[in-house]
């Protein structure tokens, strides 16, 4: 009988939660809110740097094509080379840190590239004469880059390929 | 009747605690509506530009394309022989059209599409395509892109927002 009480007791208690439960309670429910605020206003703008992104990669494929517009309208890989010497801006380096200054992290646009004359064989075994071209375009102040690397062929007579 | 006096306390709540739990309750109330209407502004913002984005980076891609494969091209007027140049890209009510069809069919709906093609060099076009809702969520993509094909024609316009073409 008392056990039968006892536990009445428990049951109907209308103890309700003190003023520092609460005060916990809704602090917690403020850092959880807090949290997914910060998530959310990453992904926004994350949405807003992927289309500078899109814009940056726009650019690295024009540079790619002038590249490949120099390239095309020699006729020898000597001339090739020639066309591509004294323009490249950036020569082989694969720390890309180094690449930007202060000064180009105001330009919108900032690009370096890097062309290799390269003699490569096929599936059949001829000789391919080309350039590998690595092209970086930083955006977003310098923060990410883009890389697109292509390899452009060498024209020999009348082909124009690219 | 002991094991009832504690069910039958009659004791109620002071005005103060009234108060401060209604003030409490309003807070709590008013935050989470500030945070949800947060939250569904924010969504409207970010699925709107992104819809806007990838219009305008579908169409880019598509444009650069034909550029890249077209043998002749000519910028703004309708040229006078037609046989030359069977295929045109142009905007209308803002949508980007090629020949008669919707260039990204239903996709664009509801974002404005411009187009400005320019001449910058014997081989290079330079492509703009801007998409936009209502004058608002602007973007564009600009790029010059080589007409590998070569032949632009340059007699009449440099610039303008249509382009006729021609594959081999």
């Amino acid at each position: 009988m008392d056990k039968i009480i006892s536990l009445i007791k428990k049951q109907i208690s209308n103890k309700g939660m003190t003023l520092v439960e609460v005060l916990i309670s809704i602090t917690i429910l403020s850092i959880i809110v807090v949290a997914f605020t910060n998530l959310l206003g990453w992904s926004t703008s994350n949405i807003f740097t992927m289309g500078v992104k899109s814009q940056a990669v726009a650019t690295a494929m024009e540079i790619t094509d002038r590249i490949g517009h120099k390239v095309a309208i020699t006729k020898k890989p000597e001339q090739g080379i020639a066309a591509l010497e004294g323009d490249a801006d950036w020569v082989g380096s694969e720390d890309f840190n180094d690449l930007y200054t202060e000064e180009s992290k105001t330009k919108e646009h900032v690009f370096y590239y890097d062309a290799k004359y390269k003699e490569v064989e096929d599936e059949i075994g001829s000789e391919i004469e080309g350039y590998e071209v690595t092209v970086v375009v930083f955006y977003e102040e310098a923060k990410y880059h883009v890389k697109l690397e292509s390899f452009i062929l060498q024209p020999k007579s009348s082909e124009t390929d690219d | 009747m002991r094991t009832f006096t504690y069910v039958d306390n009659k004791k109620g709540v002071t005005i103060i605690e009234l108060m401060i739990t209604l003030a409490m309750i309003l807070i709590v109330i008013g935050l989470s509506y500030l945070f949800y209407f947060y939250v569904v502004r924010s969504f409207e913002i970010s699925s709107t530009q992104s819809a806007v984005q990838e219009n305008v980076r579908l169409a880019k891609n598509l444009i650069d394309k034909e550029i890249r494969r077209a043998s002749y091209i000519k910028i703004e007027e309708p040229p006078d022989d037609v046989n030359k140049y069977n295929h045109h890209i142009m905007t209308a009510d803002g949508k980007i059209k090629k020949d008669t069809n919707y260039l990204l069919g239903n996709l664009s709906e509801g974002v404005e599409m411009g187009l400005l093609f320019t001449k910058t060099s014997d081989s290079f076009i330079e492509v703009t395509v801007t998409g936009s809702i209502d004058g608002d969520y602007e973007y564009s993509i600009t790029s010059e892109v080589l007409a590998l094909g070569g032949n632009i024609d340059n007699s009449i316009n440099d610039s303008g927002d249509e382009i006729y073409f021609k594959y081999e």
